[in-house]
């Protein structure tokens, strides 16, 4: 009677049953790519998501709907625990996919079923993907468990964590295998290209120049030209309005190097209805405006804009309810007409490579440079929120970094360029002091050493003693 | 085995002795036939009994019959030419199990004659055509029919409820009551009838069994009770029973028709629950449906036609009220109006809504508005009768139930047929045939979102349903208010229908291979359709509008077979007893589901019913599991003398969802028990006790109930996105483990059975300790691996409880009687062992040492005062917000603070019926009461809070002022103001204790005499009030009450649909 108890699934796959085609491959490579949205994905309740956790911590941010325990956590920088399941999100968006990647990883590597070329352009996406997992969380929660490997069975599954160190060496690695994979420059349909390797190890290496690591001046040069590979590419550029980073049809293109792609009937966005004013205005704003109220700039740092800056104007990066700022910078048009968004999301944009290499530039050369191609790409950003200024003939690394802020806002940059440059931007006097001892806008108190680091969450430590 | 005979001159009824003694037949005869009959010589070897008599009788002027066990001995019928009115009726009165009844009385209807059976259960009676025979005797049914000729009848009696001779069905055979040795509660099918609003089986059930606790958890029509039989055994596989319909096993309660039901028998300890090792972890209810009687055929006709309404309103505040709660909240900002006092924001319909003092216009009760007096009907019909050897009932039933809110209703159809049919001697064949169907519209889908029960409450009663224009209003039209649509709209365009039409056919046939080994052999089939409907209309808020419209359509075919075979073996010698069973069965299930639904409608007309109209379709889906299950089986009961009983079960199970190399499990069990009574040292100590009994049982069952291919390595099949276009894409979903086993309950149960009062008082008194342990467990896993979780077999919950039934005629006098069923059950979990992890179910926590549904959160301890300023900026607070106990004392409020805060299960609960009646009239009182359980309601949590921007309980206005700062509310504000709401903390968690006057019935059955010159054999006419009155605290509609699931998250009211009070009148007849 054996026969008669098997298990005989018909509505998925097993995994003996996998990578036998190149049609398997290829969806097992599409698969690689869930970890983009999780955090997007995941644990959504009214007007919060996890993914805000991630701004709320800068202090640059408020959230205008009243919450609970876990996001106060941040918003307040108050009372900071393991339990938050913040911290959980992130730390699961982190290793489910990388789970992913070891798994296609470890099958690929060793097939036949596709030739050489087409396997390389897949294992390079991977590859990237992995390592942008892995730097991801080794940036937010520091020393973390390095696991490259597939889990076969519930064997040695209590793994320890790994020095940084190793665990930027495997994000390297990785990327120097995606540099070399074959992969083009440009990919209209949003996967992984060349430039979002090569862009990505920019920022690798110029966080690896900074904190924790401090590897300094050589890092920065590597930095410095790694982004200068990007540019001299020539295949993307600044797009002339900030509309167009609103433009679907500009998706995937121009200056949009890597996006969290998603799609208005069944993949949809929780961004554009979750920033909508709170408490909703008695004129609505949008056709669905009880969703909103998840995040909005401080007016402090609204109002470190300069007056005449073009992204502080209305419907830019900003729009204003009852003379209190909210963010436009993803407001979706077509989710007014369709009552859903189909937005992407900016992941990785060319004004962000712009100024990593000039702000990589000012470190080399010692807090200020004058070098024509760094001022080049700081000027090409700023120009376009002043288009009346004029080429500065030297730039220091504060200019670049106030740059930052202000161009990148709330694309969840902010975060990562905080540690690893530990400054922070004292917008109520417009000048970049360190980052220990700054009280935020937002917070009830200042920055201190522990809050570098993202604690390792409590379900993760319970269920790994190893963690402590 | 035949019978042999050699014998000269003998008597007839030395003959008649001698075959009684080879055989297990009784002969049944008058002495003063035989006394006409002459010696007689015989010479028989090794014949049938049934031969043995014909060459016997065959030149004699007497003729046999034989029925059931008894050989009934009459003269030979001659071509009758007389006329006689009179005639000799005789018969045998028998119990369910064939034995005999000596005693019973036996009269005819409004005549004085009246004779007493003898010590076979035989009796004679002179009686003429037309004639009503009526039979009785103490602990049994009492028995009519109608007379026609003087054939021979055979009558069994039915046991009233908990007499100690009632027939109980254990699983593979029956068991006399007073033999039992294991803890089996069992309810007659007419008790399942005492209420007759009782939607199904389960709802009848409610409050019948000690230990089984059954809770209506929602007043919506048909909804679906839960049943937990001693306690939550398993935080991942399933909790409930298995269910065993007339041998079919895993079938559905919940669509047979309750007037069918012969009884039901709960195997609650696991020596019971054991023959049915791998699913009876959680118990086994086994339902038996009634069969024809063949003395009579009988057709009856039940109806009952109701009323439900509302039984009572929740306290929430009146228009004026609400506006009041709005103005103190925008005042928390001084100077901030709100905005109907504001006069700069002049809002859309404020002139519609307010005068312009600010006073509102409209007065609406939207509890009222939404719900209604619920009229609903149901009729069973119901032929039943038998001719010869054939048994037959057939049963129609309909139902049409609506429910107290707005167009939510239940309608069920049911056909069903049951045969017995004796086809040879040595065969005998049973089927089953039930087939119908049921639909209903669910208007409380969408549990957490806006649906109507919610907006019920929170809807502003300062709006009117409708303007002066026809539209409908909005919550958002007050600014001040959160948006939402409103209840009455979204209970009239939003469309919810679910349905199943289900079919269930089994065939048994018995073979009598000799006297005392049986073979029995049985396949059935189940087939059953469901499907959902939903229609969320084009102009409906929040849940239509925004896609213009959005259908769906989704479809779950279920099938299986089983197939069950086994031999069953009776030996009797001396003082021993000896009954076995040994068989075998096989299993198999499967599931396909699909989905598919629609956006962008032109037009509303269509509904869910051309999906093609959508412009916009959604993906749709589809899936398909089968599971197998195979199993082999043996049990032995001995009985010495009535005195000792011993029994043991043996089960290997087999199941296709565990790993290679544990797909069976063994689970046996023993049970023995002591009828002290039976001593002979114990009679002749004239203790006044009738009937006394020890039992103790041990055993081991099994669940596997964690739905299928958990233990193999699981892809997921998916879509990504990429520059709006789809392609597949494929992770990782689900890592197996092959080595997963059954999980395994271990339960000892000890128990006594006494009986007094020549069975006036019956008592049945169990303690068990049930332990499941490798429980099939979600055991987390550490992320790193690429997996959340894992099932394995992990972890112990221990469930001790004691259960006590009593059942009593506690007075009668006359034709005056009182008679009480009582039961009182008690039960205490313990997780023991968790593999460490915490869980956390809605509002509670789980946790290894702690008991299962226990709530957790903050303690509040009341309003910071305007004197605790400075101590509550420590925490970050102002005078005026809600202060919460600081438990570890480290100045924040955080995680570390709470504590538990009560538990959904009640310290014990009590179920009490009283039933009196004097001739035909009765009056039937059932209580229920449940003392020390919580309940959390979401209600309060979301309304009775600093900020709702929502309508609110009159309690709100006690809310901090700096005049009135003994509160437990704090300071009202608007929400965006913000403040503490913690949902589950010890404000919230309330004290959900109650007694229910469940039900008050009152019938008046007709005078049998009258009845029988209109040709009707009973005509009862009943009143009934369901859900009488209701005595708690709880601020909600009704404390006992989930949301979720009742095994880990009972007592979590979020806005359930109100159980109504339900008056009903009911007809029934038989003729």
């Amino acid at each position: 009677c054996t026969k008669f108890l098997e298990e005989e699934p018909a509505s998925f796959l097993t995994t003996d049953q996998y990578y036998k085609t190149e049609e398997q491959i290829h969806a097992a490579a599409n698969g690689t790519y869930d970890g983009l949205n999780m955090p997007f994905a995941s644990e959504i309740t009214l007007a919060a998501s996890p993914v805000y956790a991630l701004e709320y911590i800068t202090g640059y941010s408020r959230r205008p709907r009243p919450t609970g325990g876990d996001d106060d956590q941040f918003l307040l920088l108050q009372n900071i625990q393991n339990s938050n399941g913040r911290f959980e999100t992130w730390w699961n968006a982190t290793y489910i996919p990388i789970e992913n990647c070891n798994s296609f990883i470890a099958n690929v590597s060793q097939t036949s079923v596709v030739n050489e070329e087409t396997k390389n352009r897949f294992l390079g996406e991977v590859y990237f993907l992995r390592a942008y997992y892995y730097f991801r969380a080794v940036r937010l929660f520091g020393s973390i468990p390095l696991k490259t490997e597939p889990t076969l069975n519930l064997d040695n599954i209590q793994i320890g964590k790994s020095p940084i160190e190793e665990i930027y060496n495997q994000i390297v690695s990785d990327l120097q295998f995606a540099e070399n994979a074959g992969l083009p420059w440009t990919d209209k349909s949003g996967r992984v290209n060349l430039a979002a390797v090569k862009s990505l190890l920019a920022e690798v290496y110029i966080t690896m120049a900074g904190y924790p690591l401090q590897k300094g001046a050589n890092y920065y040069q590597m930095a410095y030209d790694k982004s200068m590979e990007v540019i001299n590419a020539g295949e993307y550029s600044l797009f002339a309005s900030y509309a167009d980073l609103r433009d679907p049809a500009k998706n995937n293109s121009g200056e949009h190097i890597l996006m969290n792609q998603r799609d208005q009937k069944n993949a949809t966005s929780i961004i554009h209805f979750h920033f909508m004013p709170y408490p909703e205005p008695s004129k609505p704003v949008s056709v669905i405006p009880n969703m909103g109220g998840s995040m909005a700039p401080t007016t402090a740092f609204y109002d470190s804009y300069a007056a005449d800056d073009l992204r502080k104007q209305e419907k830019q990066f900003f729009f204003k309810v009852s003379n209190t700022p909210f963010i436009y910078k993803f407001w979706d048009d077509e989710a007014e007409q369709t009552s859903r968004s189909g937005a992407n999301f900016p992941l990785m944009r060319y004004a962000d490579v712009l100024l990593l290499g000039a702000e990589a530039k000012t470190m080399v050369d010692g807090g200020t440079t004058q070098d024509a191609a760094a001022l080049d790409a700081y000027y090409s950003v700023h120009k376009r929120a002043f288009p009346s200024s004029k080429r500065p003939s030297s730039i220091s690394t504060d200019d670049v970094l106030k740059e930052r802020y202000w161009e990148l806002c709330f694309e969840l940059h902010t975060w990562f360029d905080m540690i690893r440059t530990r400054k922070a931007f004292d917008v109520e006097n417009d000048r970049i002091v360190s980052l220990i001892g700054f009280k935020a806008p937002n917070h009830n108190r200042a920055f201190e050493e522990k809050d570098l680091l993202w604690l390792i969450p409590l379900a993760e430590i319970q269920a790994n003693p190893n963690l402590k | 085995q035949g019978i042999t005979l050699v014998a000269r001159q003998a008597l007839l009824s030395d003959i008649f002795a001698s075959i009684e003694k080879q055989s297990d037949y009784t002969f049944f005869y008058n002495d003063q036939l035989l006394d006409k009959i002459s010696k007689v010589d015989v010479n028989i070897k090794d014949a049938r009994v049934d031969d043995a008599l014909k060459t016997i009788l065959q030149h004699l002027s007497l003729d046999y019959q034989i029925k059931g066990q008894t050989i009934f001995i009459t003269e030979k019928k001659q071509v009758s030419t007389d006329h006689l009115q009179q005639f000799r009726v005789q018969g045998k009165v028998l119990d369910e199990e064939g034995k005999p009844l000596p005693g019973a009385s036996v009269k005819l209807r409004g005549s004085a004659k009246g004779t007493v059976t003898n010590a076979e259960g035989a009796f004679t009676i002179e009686a003429s055509s037309g004639d009503v025979l009526l039979v009785s005797y103490i602990g049994y049914t009492e028995k009519e029919l109608v007379l026609t000729d003087s054939s021979q009848l055979t009558i069994t009696l039915a046991t009233a409820s908990n007499s100690l001779d009632q027939i109980v069905v254990v699983g593979y055979g029956t068991s006399r009551k007073a033999n039992l040795s294991t803890a089996v509660g069992s309810v007659k099918g007419e008790e399942l009838l005492e209420r007759p609003t009782a939607q199904n089986l389960l709802q009848g059930m409610a409050g019948k069994i000690a230990g089984v606790n059954i809770s209506l958890n929602s007043g919506k029509p048909g909804g679906n009770p839960a049943i937990k039989i001693r306690g939550t055994g398993s935080i991942n596989g399933s909790n409930t029973p298995l269910y065993v319909i007339d041998g079919i096993v895993g079938a559905d309660p919940t669509t047979i028709d309750p007037a069918i039901i012969q009884s039901v028998d709960v195997l609650k300890d696991a020596s019971s629950a054991a023959i049915y090792g791998s699913r009876g972890a959680n118990g086994v209810v086994v339902i038996t449906t009634k069969n024809g009687d063949p003395n009579t055929a009988q057709i009856a006709f039940d109806n009952t036609l109701s009323f439900g309404s509302l039984p009572r309103e929740l306290d929430l505040l009146d228009a004026n009220e609400s506006l009041e709660m709005f103005k103190r909240q925008y005042e928390y900002v001084p100077g901030r109006l709100a905005p109907h006092l504001d006069p700069d924001n002049a809002f859309k319909r404020k002139d519609d809504l307010f005068n312009s003092d600010g006073t509102p216009k409209y007065q609406v009760n939207w509890q009222r508005e939404a719900t209604r007096v619920a009229v609903s009907h149901q009729h069973a019909l119901t032929f039943s009768g038998g001719k010869d050897n054939i048994k037959v009932l057939a049963n129609i039933s309909y139902r049409n139930n609506q429910g107290i809110m707005l167009n939510s209703y239940y309608k069920q159809l049911n056909g069903f047929l049951n045969l017995d049919w004796d086809v040879k001697s040595w065969l005998n064949i049973k089927a089953n045939i039930n087939a119908g169907g049921y639909q209903s519209n669910n208007i409380d889908n969408n549990t957490l979102g806006l649906n109507p029960l919610r907006e019920t409450l929170e809807y502003l009663p300062f709006l009117p349903v409708q303007y002066a224009d026809g539209t409908y209003s909005r919550k958002g039209d007050y600014p001040g208010a959160e948006n939402s649509e409103n209840p009455v709209k979204l209970l009239n365009e939003v469309k919810n229908v679910t349905g199943r039409s289900q079919s269930l056919g089994n065939l048994m046939a018995t073979f009598h291979l000799t006297d005392k080994l049986d073979f029995n052999t049985s396949v059935s089939g189940q087939l059953s359709s469901g499907y959902t409907h939903y229609y969320g209309g084009r102009t409906v808020y929040d849940v239509g509008e925004n896609q213009q419209g959005v259908a769906q359509r989704a479809h779950t075919d279920f099938g299986s077979w089983t197939t069950e075979n086994y031999f069953s073996y009776n030996q009797s010698w001396d003082k021993h007893h000896l009954n076995a069973v040994a068989g075998a069965s096989w299993y198999y299930y499967v599931t396909s589901t699909d989905q598919a639904g629609a956006e962008g409608f032109f037009d509303d007309y269509f509904q869910d019913n051309n999906l093609g109209t959508g412009t916009t379709p959604q993906i749709p889906s589809s899936g398909k599991t089968e599971n197998q299950l195979n199993s082999y089986f043996a049990r032995a009961n001995y009985n010495f003398d009535d005195r000792y009983l011993l029994g043991a079960s043996f089960r290997v199970d087999g199941s296709s969802r565990f790993g290679k190399h544990n797909k069976y499990g063994f689970f046996p069990s023993f049970s023995a028990a002591w009828r002290i009574s039976q001593e002979s040292f114990f009679k002749d100590m004239n203790t006044g006790i009738n009937d006394l009994k020890l039992r103790a049982s041990y055993g081991i069952v099994g669940n596997a109930e964690i739905g299928d291919y958990v233990t193999l390595n699981r892809y997921n099949n998916g879509q990504a996105v990429f520059n709006n276009n789809y392609e597949s894409a494929v992770t990782l979903a689900g890592l197996g483990n092959p080595d997963l086993r059954w999980e395994k309950a271990k339960q000892l149960n000890v128990g006594l059975d006494l009986s007094l009062f020549q069975g006036r008082l019956l008592l049945t008194a169990d303690a068990y300790n049930k332990r499941n342990d490798d429980l099939l467990y979600l055991r987390k896993l550490p992320v790193t691996t690429g997996y959340t979780n894992v099932f394995d077999n992990i972890g112990s919950i221990e469930n001790k409880g004691i259960e006590l039934g009593v059942n009593a005629v506690t007075m009668k006098k006359g034709d005056f009687t009182w008679s009480t069923g009582y039961n009182f059950s008690l039960n205490r979990s313990k997780v023991i062992d968790i593999n460490n992890d915490v869980i956390y179910p809605w509002f509670g926590r789980i946790i290894a040492g702690g008991p299962l549904n226990e709530f957790f959160g903050y303690e509040r301890l009341g309003v910071w005062g305007t004197g605790e300023a400075e101590e509550a900026a420590q925490y970050g607070k102002k005078p005026g917000d809600i202060k919460y106990q600081d438990t570890n004392g480290n100045g924040a409020k955080d995680a570390d603070d709470r504590v538990n805060l009560g538990n959904a299960m009640p310290k014990w609960e009590m179920n009490m019926t009283n039933t009196f009646s004097y001739k035909g009239f009765s009056l039937f009182v059932d209580l229920q009461g449940a003392y020390g359980n919580h309940v959390i309601s979401l209600a309060r949590v979301l309304m009775v809070n600093p900020g709702p921007n929502i309508n609110s309980f009159k309690s709100i206005l006690d809310a901090w002022t700096p005049e009135h700062q003994n509160t437990m509310l704090g300071q009202l504000r608007v929400n965006s103001d913000g403040f503490d709401n913690e949902g589950g903390d010890s404000f919230n968690v309330e004290d959900a204790s109650f007694l229910r006057i469940r039900n008050v019935g009152f019938s008046y059955q007709f005078n049998k005499d009258w009845l029988q010159k209109i040709k009707l054999n009973s005509l009862v006419f009943g009143v009934n009030v369901e859900n009488a009155a209701l005595f708690t605290g709880y601020s909600g509609y009704d404390p006992e009450v989930t949301s979720f699931d009742a095994a880990l998250n009972q007592g979590v009211d979020v806005y359930q649909y109100p159980k109504p009070r339900t008056i009903s009148f009911s007809l029934k007849t038989s003729f």
